[in-house]
């Protein structure tokens, strides 16, 4: 029960960076980046190189694979969707592109099989009367102070409610002196960080292998999907209620759970497009 | 610039300078052609024609939210019109479109906040806001709620004080009574020349409610279809036969009927009006 | 259209159809090549039904269930009922058509990014059901020992053989071709591509456009019914993985790489990535050491940054109707 419930824990608090990093993105550029999910692959496979390979210290590994991937992220920008941010269709098989590209060159260059690393904390902890691993809750709670300082930056700071005009009214933002531009970079930078960052942290629980954003890109989907593009706190909600699907719902009701929720989803988006607490998408 | 002596006015290389800029959307037709104005400081000009003139247009083009096709931008001796909208912000010129464009999911407070986004010296901004709220206690009232709950009019004075917190040194409105109700006009009309009288700064103001605009500024400009077919001083040009036909007589936003625009257009040539 | 250009449009497809019918002749007999032929018009196939739908402004995501569902219609009835091979492909592409039937209204009432999605959806939620019942569809591991083509020698070949299967799947593309030139020189393309520019303005003149896009749904649902059908006889197999996801995505990124303005585009740009993925490695399945992808997403990108007519566009005197495959693509609706 407490291992379900953990499971829960971690898997809804990463899902929820991954989920807000998209959401953000969609937010500043009204664009759905179909590569983000590559993000969270490559912050996996940063983290097996740094921390797996080389021996870095943990804490030391996910905070540069997560700002290298960031950069990456925003040297894709500019090559393939800036030319063409104009056009949302054209913007969006690009990043198809990419989700394509790199899916395959992590394919080429790691291969099939998954890269381990051992977890950075050992022992049990004890807690409801089991066993739980330490990390799982360690990668819960710091994924929750990630998401909480995100939060307070976008709340409280210059740059966070800039992100936030730009994203509630593009021309108003321009009017005031914002520069659009540098905010899509720096959301697209944030977002891109965000989804390496969860796969940083997860990277020990499982193995990183070259489909693994592939096989988060629906769930990813549907959380957004769930919580309205574009909304921060709809993500988290997604985020959360999927997680609790996948864990609980499928420990206790089985696979079957998973039809529910596909079931479920396109019934939500057959009646309400926009979500169930979200912006309209474009 | 020549002008007869009915309408003269100081004609030398003014502070903010339009120089026959045109404006067309991607290939299609000019939406404004070949369009000068001038302001000088502390002055505030009206722009008045009705809809589809190309007054946004115009003012759309010096906030820098799209190029013009030929003319430039001059503020203080220097060129603007290539500039990013944001640099043409930081150095003073900031509008406050028609709509406003409130930032509907933030409160009024962080509206205000975000108006003074391109200044430098953040520290001094809370402070500022908050005397703001003084001067205007409507906006203390309204502080922490959603700026997209407040009434038009409401809106309006947030719009505007935002704009002011970004220190401008000439502030374009789009159309601030559009909308509003003749008391809210008044309010609005009052509000404008508070700002002038009380800050260093001149306003372009561009309205279909050809009287308010011409009863609060010194000089104004007639756009129609593009171009600007007369301007000189308000009070002249409140007092003109053509200008009040098309445009004091109805008070509704009806847009002038063929012939009058034709005859506007013919007198305007002989008034020496704006094709400079 | 002038005669000229009729008889010119009708020459190009003929042409395409003699090379698709005359392709085994320079295969020869190497197995290998044949192969990936077979692949190549397997995937063309669907990509043709992709690319009626970007034409109509439709962006399907989710292909592979009805590939899906015409391979497991098809494997079953030639496995548990013993039904004979035309008539059960022909089969798997009716009921594949029959399921899109009924949920082509209340899918094309949502539009842009979230039919997309829904799409990505319904395709998870089938293969989710397909796992979920291994009695009949032997789930995760699918059926094995579906048969293959009968025996029979038509026209000097065997249709058992590779050669043989080749010309099944070759029919079957050549025929959609057909259908899509009726289309075409019919006027219907245009209509279709009209509306999905302005719907108000063809609704105006007297376009039905939800029923034109309905008949396109469920046709290409056919022609990608089919293809899985002669899939699961081809591999003798069936598995979800075949038509999952990622292979739903190819489909469409193969229209649209070889170029959303000519109707030979799917074909082309199917042929052509899949070609240039097996030459550049060792094996023939497709994407199992990352080449596909590869290609494919960098052909993507150069199409939306470079070449928004795609591959058919190079050249666009020879193969024609390149240039309208830019602002095909930005009205892709999503």
């Amino acid at each position: 029960m407490a291992q379900v419930l953990t499971d829960f824990l971690v898997m809804g608090a990463l899902y929820t960076l991954v989920a807000i990093g998209l959401s953000l993105v969609f937010s500043v550029m009204r664009i759905v980046n179909f590569a983000h999910a590559q993000m969270y692959m490559l912050g996996a496979y940063g983290t097996y190189l740094l921390y797996g390979q080389m021996r870095w210290p943990f804490v030391l590994a996910v905070p540069i694979t997560a700002a290298t991937v960031g950069a990456f992220g925003v040297a894709c920008e500019f090559v393939i969707i800036r030319p063409v941010r104009q056009d949302p269709a054209r913007a969006m098989i690009s990043t198809l592109g990419l989700l394509l590209v790199l899916g395959g060159l992590a394919l080429m260059v790691f291969g099939q099989n998954g890269r381990f690393a051992p977890e950075p904390l050992a022992g049990t902890v004890f807690a409801l009367g089991s066993r739980i691993d330490p990390f799982q809750l360690a990668d819960a709670g710091l994924a929750t102070v990630v998401v909480g300082l995100l939060f307070s930056g976008l709340h409280f700071s210059r740059m966070g409610r800039a992100l936030r005009a730009v994203a509630q009214d593009e021309l108003g933002a321009r009017l005031q002196g914002i520069d659009v531009g540098l905010i899509r970079t720096t959301g697209f930078a944030i977002g891109a960080a965000l989804a390496a960052l969860a796969g940083s942290l997860i990277m020990p629980l499982t193995t990183a292998t070259p489909d693994m954003g592939n096989n988060i890109l629906l769930d990813m989907f549907i959380i957004v999907v769930i919580g309205g593009l574009g909304s921060i706190w709809g993500a988290v909600v997604g985020a959360f209620v999927l997680a609790l699907l996948q864990t609980v719902g499928v420990t206790y009701l089985g696979q079957f759970s998973i039809l529910i929720v596909y079931l479920l989803v396109m019934l939500l988006l057959l009646v309400r497009p926009s979500g169930v607490l979200g912006y309209q998408s474009t | 610039m020549a002008e007869p002596a009915e309408f003269a006015v100081s004609s030398d290389s003014s502070w903010f300078e339009v120089r026959n800029v045109s404006v067309a959307y991607g290939r299609a037709a000019p939406v404004v052609r070949d369009v000068s104005l001038s302001v000088h400081p502390h002055e505030v000009v009206a722009l008045i024609g009705s809809n589809g003139a190309g007054k946004t247009t115009l003012l759309r083009a010096i906030s820098g939210l799209t190029r013009p096709q030929s003319g430039s931008v001059w503020l203080d001796g220097t060129r603007i019109d290539k500039l990013a909208s944001h640099a043409i912000v930081s150095r003073g010129v900031v509008q406050v479109p028609e709509g406003r464009h409130l930032f509907p999911d933030m409160t009024v407070w962080e509206n205000l906040l975000l108006g003074a986004h391109s200044r430098s010296d953040s520290h001094m901004i809370r402070d500022e806001a908050a005397q703001f709220e003084e001067r205007f206690p409507i906006l203390r009232k309204l502080s922490g709620r959603r700026a997209g709950t407040a009434s038009g009019g409401e809106q309006q004075i947030v719009a505007l004080v935002r704009a002011l917190m970004a220190k401008p040194r000439l502030l374009l409105l789009d159309e601030p009574t559009t909308g509003l109700a003749p008391q809210i006009v008044a309010e609005v009309a009052k509000l404008i020349n508070e700002v002038v009288v009380g800050y260093d700064v001149s306003i372009v103001l561009v309205e279909q409610n050809a009287k308010m605009a011409l009863s609060v500024s010194q000089r104004g400009y007639v756009m129609e279809q593009g171009r600007v077919t007369v301007s000189g001083l308000s009070r002249a040009l409140l007092h003109d036969d053509r200008v009040a036909r098309a445009y004091l007589a109805v008070k509704s936003e009806r847009p002038a009927l063929p012939h009058e625009s034709a005859g506007l257009q013919d007198r305007g040539q002989i008034h020496g009006s704006g094709t400079n | 259209m002038t005669t000229f250009a009729t008889r010119r449009i009708l020459t190009r497809y003929l042409a395409v159809i003699a090379i698709v019918l005359l392709a085994p002749l320079w295969l020869g007999n190497n197995a290998y090549n044949v192969s990936v032929a077979i692949g190549i018009l397997m995937f063309a196939l669907p990509a043709l039904g992709a690319w009626l739908l970007l034409n109509c402004g439709i962006w399907s995501f989710g292909q592979g269930a009805f590939a899906s569902l015409g391979a497991y219609t098809t494997a079953l009835l030639l496995m548990r009922l013993g039904v004979l091979f035309w008539p059960a492909l022909l089969a798997g592409g009716v009921v594949a058509a029959a399921v899109s039937l009924v949920l082509v209204y209340p899918f094309l009432r949502t539009s842009g990014v979230v039919f997309s999605i829904l799409t990505l959806v319904g395709l998870s939620a089938l293969d989710e059901t397909i796992l979920l019942t291994p009695p009949i569809t032997g789930g995760g591991g699918g059926l094995i020992g579906v048969p293959a083509p009968p025996s029979v020698t038509v026209l000097g070949v065997n249709l058992a053989t590779e050669t043989g299967e080749y010309f099944i799947i070759a029919l079957l593309l050549v025929l959609a071709l057909a259908a899509v030139y009726c289309m075409d020189r019919a006027g219907y393309l245009r209509i279709l591509r009209a509306s999905a520019q302005n719907e108000d303005l063809a609704e105006a003149v007297g376009i039905n456009t939800r029923q034109c896009r309905a008949a396109v749904f469920v046709f290409a649902a056919f022609l990608t019914g089919l293809a899985g059908a002669f899939s699961a006889s081809y591999l003798q197999s069936v598995q979800p993985s075949v038509w999952d996801v990622f292979p739903s995505i190819y489909i469409v990124a193969y229209a649209i790489v070889g170029g959303v303005g000519s109707a030979f585009g799917p074909l082309l740009g199917t042929a052509t990535i899949i070609f240039v993925a097996s030459e550049l490695s060792s094996s023939s399945a497709t994407g199992s050491n990352g080449l596909l992808p590869i290609l494919l997403g960098a052909c993507l990108a150069a199409v939306v940054l470079i070449l928004p007519g795609g591959m058919a566009s190079i050249g666009s005197g020879v193969v024609g109707a390149g240039r309208r495959g830019k602002s095909r693509l930005r009205r892709g609706g999503v």
